[in-house]
């Protein structure tokens, strides 16, 4: 199986092999995983529309069209999956910018670089938190999971100038905040 | 601010838990047996009706409910009495429809027990994981 392509992985999914699904999910479940975790800032919560995604991945399976790439097509669904859990949660005013429940404590015994490595990153995590969801998106899809623009466009249903434009806005907005975090 | 490719590369990655692997895996092979399973039932569903209807209309056809009646207004305890009711039964019980009538209640049964068992089992699973 793990010589296989992706694209004969896909159609052996499509026509309902179990076992070939596994290897998408295991092909796909970490970026989808890590792009939902930055996206939702909840690790629970990323879990869950990890596991909503995939299954709406192999409901729909079928409607992917040969044309269409997989990637694109996987985060198009776990980016709508991950707007409807922020569009319920804000409904249910639970959403808190700060909530960075996933965020490990650090051990005793990491080197100071690493400590320091540690604190950038959650710089950015914390930044990335103030960001509207749709900027975070396209910040995470391009730098993050390295699509490409078609593929976003793609994945988020716009045009390639309007992701592009978003891009650019994105950037600036991250620049922004984090001069305002961290000057 | 200046890289910021390269601060994005540098966030960690963390694999998705197994146990979420397994759940995902698990629902998708339910989602998978679910319409074979539904129709599998819904045969058997028309075949235990179907033959239900045949083992009423034969007992109705050969009188069954007035010949139990008679038989058990003259029951008594002999060999003769029963030997009577045996032939009688076996003259107008329809034998090959009632044994396909409760095969089939019987598996019915049985796949609504492992369908709830199977239902139990996925919503203990997300319970644990909530």
């Amino acid at each position: 199986m793990n010589l296989l392509s992706e694209s004969e992985i896909v159609a052996l999914a499509k026509r309902g092999n179990l076992a070939a699904f596994e290897q998408l999910l295991l092909l796909y479940e970490k970026p989808v995983f890590n792009y939902l975790l930055r996206l939702v800032n909840h690790w629970q919560d990323a879990q869950d529309i990890t596991q909503e995604t995939f299954l709406k991945v192999y409901k729909n399976l079928r409607i992917l069209k040969p044309d269409t790439s997989p990637k694109a097509w996987i985060f198009t669904i776990a980016t709508n999956t991950a707007y409807d859990w922020l569009r319920k949660k804000r409904k249910s005013r639970e959403l808190s910018l700060g909530s960075l429940e996933y965020i490990e404590t650090i051990d005793y015994d990491r080197s100071y670089k690493k400590v320091e490595e540690y604190q950038q990153t959650q710089q950015l995590v914390k930044v990335m938190a103030a960001l509207k969801p749709r900027y975070r998106t396209v910040l995470l899809l391009y730098y993050q999971q390295e699509l490409r623009y078609g593929e976003i466009a793609q994945a988020l249903s716009l045009p390639i100038n309007t992701v592009k434009t978003c891009l650019r806005r994105a950037k600036q907005a991250l620049k922004q905040e984090w001069r305002h975090y961290y000057g | 601010m200046d890289n910021i490719k390269q601060r994005f590369t540098e966030l960690e990655q963390y694999a998705l838990p197994e146990k979420v692997h397994a759940r995902i895996m698990r629902r998708a092979l339910f989602i998978k047996i679910r319409t074979p399973f539904a129709i599998m039932i819904s045969l058997l569903v028309v075949n235990m009706l179907v033959s239900g209807w045949r083992v009423w209309t034969l007992l109705s056809e050969r009188e069954a409910f007035s010949i139990a009646k008679a038989l058990l207004e003259g029951f008594e305890v002999s060999w003769s009495f029963i030997s009577d009711v045996a032939t009688t039964l076996s003259d107008i019980l329809p034998f090959a429809a009632l044994v396909n009538f409760f095969i089939s209640l019987l598996l019915i049964m049985y796949l609504a027990y492992v369908w709830r068992k199977i239902r139990e089992f996925q919503r203990s699973n997300q319970l644990i994981n909530q």
